[in-house]
């Protein structure tokens, strides 16, 4: 076995318990939200997909996105495999991470604003956020050559981190039907400590989830990566 | 008419000011319970996938 294989393996393994472990605590975070959180007086109990589809958005826009941009960025300067097999896995956990968040999000939308989709800033952003995922995942699909594939998707990967900004500040500048944020701002969380509390839970699981899933995918891509070098040579 | 100013439970709590609390929270747990199924399925199918091409890259 190649030093590349064993190590795919490991990582692989690693990947696997991590995963499992995110999964227990995510299993956890919605019986915390849903056994020991109050109900919130106005929205009931539907304000408690707030605690699944926050984390999920925290995670992918400020971490599994910018982490795809600067691994994409470092890719193009050293052009070291590692990165590009990193950028790839994190580009593929964030797809996940924004099609939670677009689907819970609609599913709070309908009792809470009495609709499931509105054209609000943020909402119609981080739709173009998971159709630049879907397209980074298409391009990597349509090009065999390797140095092409991680130039071309690390330059769209970037695309992907231009937009986090505007995603964030979408609801101080055009002033939509989403809520302004209640922790990710300048002044205190506007949270009692029992919510604020099973939130930062949620964010805590979101991130091992993260981990665990882009562990395990860059060991998959390296067991592949190894077994081609092998054939090849 | 005057405005309800009837104190929200015990068991609850209001992100506003309390004078804007409805009496009883809104009965819509449903919505939550299919946010949670929809958050757990993609969540699990994709950890399924992730250990399903594991397996196949090992051999």
């Amino acid at each position: 076995m190649t030093p590349d294989a064993a190590r795919a393996r490991s990582l692989m393994t690693r990947g696997v318990v991590l995963t499992v472990l995110a999964l227990i605590g995510q299993a956890a975070v919605m019986l915390l939200a849903i056994q020991f959180t109050p109900v919130e007086a106005r929205q009931g109990m539907a304000q408690k997909i707030f605690y699944v589809h926050v984390p999920a958005a925290v995670i992918a826009l400020w971490v599994a996105v910018p982490l795809t941009a600067f691994a994409g960025l470092l890719y193009l300067w050293l052009h070291d495999p590692r990165l590009d097999r990193f950028a790839a896995a994190s580009a593929e956990v964030a797809t996940v991470l924004c099609g939670i968040v677009l689907a819970t999000g609609p599913i709070w939308g309908k009792p809470i604003w009495g609709t499931w989709w509105t054209w609000d800033g943020r909402l119609t952003l981080t739709l173009f956020l998971f159709f630049l995922l879907l397209g980074y995942h298409t391009l990597r699909a349509a090009i065999r050559d390797p140095g092409d594939r991680a130039r071309f998707s690390a330059v769209l990967g970037v695309m992907g981190l231009v937009l986090v900004p505007f995603i964030h500040l979408s609801v101080y500048l055009w002033r939509g039907l989403h809520p302004q944020p209640v922790v990710l701002k300048p002044s205190a969380p506007s949270l009692p400590p029992e919510m604020l509390r099973t939130l930062l839970s949620g964010f805590a699981v979101a991130f091992l989830l993260y981990v665990g899933f882009v562990t395990l995918r860059y060991g998959i891509q390296l067991a592949r990566d190894a077994r081609e070098a092998a054939h090849a040579g | 008419m005057q405005a309800d100013t009837t104190p929200a439970p015990a068991d609850t709590v209001a992100l506003t000011a309390p004078a804007e609390v409805p009496f009883m929270p809104p009965h819509n747990g449903g919505y939550m319970v299919a946010a949670y199924i929809v958050a757990g399925t993609i969540y699990l199918v994709y950890a399924a996938s992730l250990i399903l091409r594991a397996r196949a890259a090992r051999r």
